[in-house]
């Protein structure tokens, strides 16, 4: 689609580019693992408040902490911390105080799919839709449509994404009735089998629905932004007047230099986009990771939370990784 | 002094903002919301927490946006949620570009080791999930509106960072840069008085995205329940609207406003911005 350019990058460039990446990913990757260890132990009184201990017998008290392993000293625990996620499988994230006896691992193993099902066929609808319209736009600069769309790129930045579906819900299930308001409640949650996947594609199309209108504009406009600067560039004058069809143009040489930086867009604003989803996941009681979080902020299951936000890191991590593979995969240029 | 100087830089900045129309609607919004926020007290016809007509009334000219469950004035909370989310978006902005100025001016001036090690922290700054981090903190720490400004302004520095350091290492080499050097000023003054109010646009162009991710984070962490309650913010709103059936009862005059009070007060700060931004640009 791109035309038939090679890229010229040499391996050793590229190869070193990339080890750094790694470290850095390996860097970030311990950060976020040793602030996952550290935030409970911010105030390990309050761990005993949230379970509700504050009417405990001393001996009851002192068998909980044994039971959670607060009465080891803290370098202990971390190394207890260490050998439960490396050297168990699968990893040990404690148990859930809601769902007792249930491993944290279980519930959020069996949510993430979900999640990643929604974020992935929501972002990747998205963003092919919305870096296209964006090159569009930037080619019909000025005109209406450009102006009228960069209204609702503004306006979509601000908007809330449970607001949002709580308005197609409204509009879609409760007014028109053409979409089911919530996935739970027909049942479809036995698992992947190929007859369901009709079903389940159904009852997620409003909260897929919902990603799309909020995500693409942005992409849109970062695309369209982008691609008015490469057009002014000397090279697609140059390339005009060798008297390129203006769909070659276009697709083949500035959209394809344009590409970087909504590729940058989609990794670093990951964090923000599951967030989204997640919120979207409550309204619909999608049975993901932001189900997850709404039951277990109810009640203060902060293994559970714990662990989907060291998820949530790790998803933005990887999706930073993936997208620095596709530059230096994509740009001849990078040089680090 | 300085201060001065930089509000009428800044006020300067504002004034060729506004000189096109998406500027101009930028800064009417804004000006309009820290207006309302402001002088909530007179605007609102009602204490928004006082019982004031009967439970769940329809819109009405007693009650434009009509009442909650239990009879309390939603226009009237609508306007006191403009000074709750206001503050929120406003505090946590200004502590996020405080601290990515800082670090992305020393990033950028010195460089070296320093430098590299601050850009390694922003590195990791940037991929930290700000709500699922926030919801862990809430349920861990009591609920306060200012725990929840704190950990959004600590956590929301990075790309403010980013920015800041290309911007200071293109305008370090600029001759002006070595005459106010020559001239006898030393590295702190150099930064502030000379590099800063270069790039004040950019600083407000990134304290608008801040600001308006701040607003929307908030909202959702009220959303989930989490939020606190004592802060009647447009998030908190929405949390009682979908918690008391606003939408199975189809009072779309209930939920409808506060989320786009958000969007509205998100879509002022960008355009503000975006202004702002064309500046440099046009600058450069």
């Amino acid at each position: 689609m791109f035309g038939k350019r090679s890229f010229h990058l040499p391996s050793r460039l590229k190869s070193s580019y990339l080890r750094g990446r790694i470290i850095t990913t390996i860097i970030i990757f311990f950060v976020v693992y040793v602030i996952n260890f550290i935030i409970p132990h911010l105030e390990p009184g309050s761990v005993l408040a949230a379970v509700g201990s504050s009417n405990l017998l001393p001996a009851q008290r002192t068998q909980l902490l044994q039971m959670l392993g607060l009465n080891q000293s803290l370098s202990q625990q971390f190394l207890e911390y260490v050998r439960d996620t490396f050297l168990t499988f699968p990893p040990n994230f404690g148990i859930s105080f809601a769902h007792y006896p249930i491993p944290v691992w279980t519930l959020v193993s069996v949510a993430l799919p979900w999640t990643l099902l929604l974020v992935g066929i929501s972002q990747a609808i998205s963003w092919s839709l919305g870096v296209l319209l964006g090159a569009w736009l930037a080619w019909h600069r000025g005109s209406k449509a450009d102006s009228a769309m960069l209204g609702v790129s503004n306006f979509m930045w601000g908007v809330p994404s449970y607001w949002l579906a709580t308005i197609l819900i409204f509009v879609f299930a409760i007014k028109l009735k053409v979409f089911p308001p919530a996935l739970s409640t027909s049942g479809v949650l036995t698992g992947f089998t190929f007859a369901q996947v009709e079903n389940i594609l159904f009852h997620s199309f409003l909260p897929i629905f919902t990603l799309v209108i909020l995500n693409l504009p942005v992409y849109a406009l970062v695309m369209r932004n982008t691609m008015v600067g490469v057009l002014q560039d000397d090279f697609m004058r140059a390339a005009e007047l060798r008297g390129l069809k203006s769909r070659t143009l276009m697709l083949g040489h500035a959209a394809r230099n344009a590409l970087l930086p909504s590729i940058t867009n989609l990794a670093l604003g990951f964090g923000a986009i599951l967030s989204g989803a997640y919120l979207v996941e409550i309204i619909y009681s999608y049975p993901g990771m932001g189900y997850l979080i709404e039951q277990s902020a109810l009640a203060r299951d902060y293994p559970v939370l714990e662990a989907i936000f060291f998820f949530s890191a790790m998803l933005v991590l990887i999706a930073n990784f993936l997208a620095d593979i596709a530059y230096t995969l994509l740009d001849p240029r990078v040089e680090y | 002094m300085r201060v001065l100087g930089w509000f009428s830089a800044l006020w300067r900045y504002t004034k060729i903002v506004g000189e096109t129309t998406s500027g101009k609607i930028g800064i009417g919004l804004t000006a309009g919301f820290f207006f309302v926020a402001i002088f909530a007290p007179w605007i609102s016809p009602y204490a928004p927490t006082a019982t004031s007509g009967l439970p769940y009334l329809k819109p009405s000219l007693a009650h434009i946006l009509g009442t909650d469950d239990v009879g309390e004035d939603l226009f009237s909370q609508l306007i006191w949620g403009t000074r709750g989310s206001l503050l929120v978006g406003v505090t946590a902005a200004a502590i996020s570009v405080f601290l990515g100025v800082s670090v992305g001016l020393v990033a950028g001036y010195h460089g070296g080791k320093p430098g590299e090690v601050l850009m390694r922290v922003t590195d990791v700054v940037l991929v930290l999930p700000l709500l699922p981090l926030l919801i862990v903190i809430a349920s861990i720490v009591p609920s306060s509106v200012f725990v929840v400004i704190a950990v959004i302004g600590i956590l929301s520095w990075a790309p403010t960072a980013r920015v800041i350091r290309s911007q200071t290492l293109s305008l370090r080499a600029r001759p002006f840069v070595d005459a106010s050097r020559l001239s006898g000023m030393n590295d702190l003054e150099i930064m502030v008085k000379v590099l800063l109010p270069n790039m004040l646009p950019l600083v407000v162009l990134y304290g608008a995205f801040a600001a308006v991710s701040a607003v929307v984070i908030e909202s959702g962490l009220d959303f989930i329940g989490l939020g606190s309650i004592s802060n009647l913010s447009w998030g908190i709103m929405l949390y009682f609207a979908l918690g008391r059936d606003a939408l199975l009862r189809g009072s779309w005059w209930w939920f409808l406003p506060p989320g786009l009070m958000i969007a509205l007060l998100g879509t002022g700060f960008i355009l503000l911005g975006n202004g702002m931004e064309r500046i440099v640009r046009i600058r450069s």
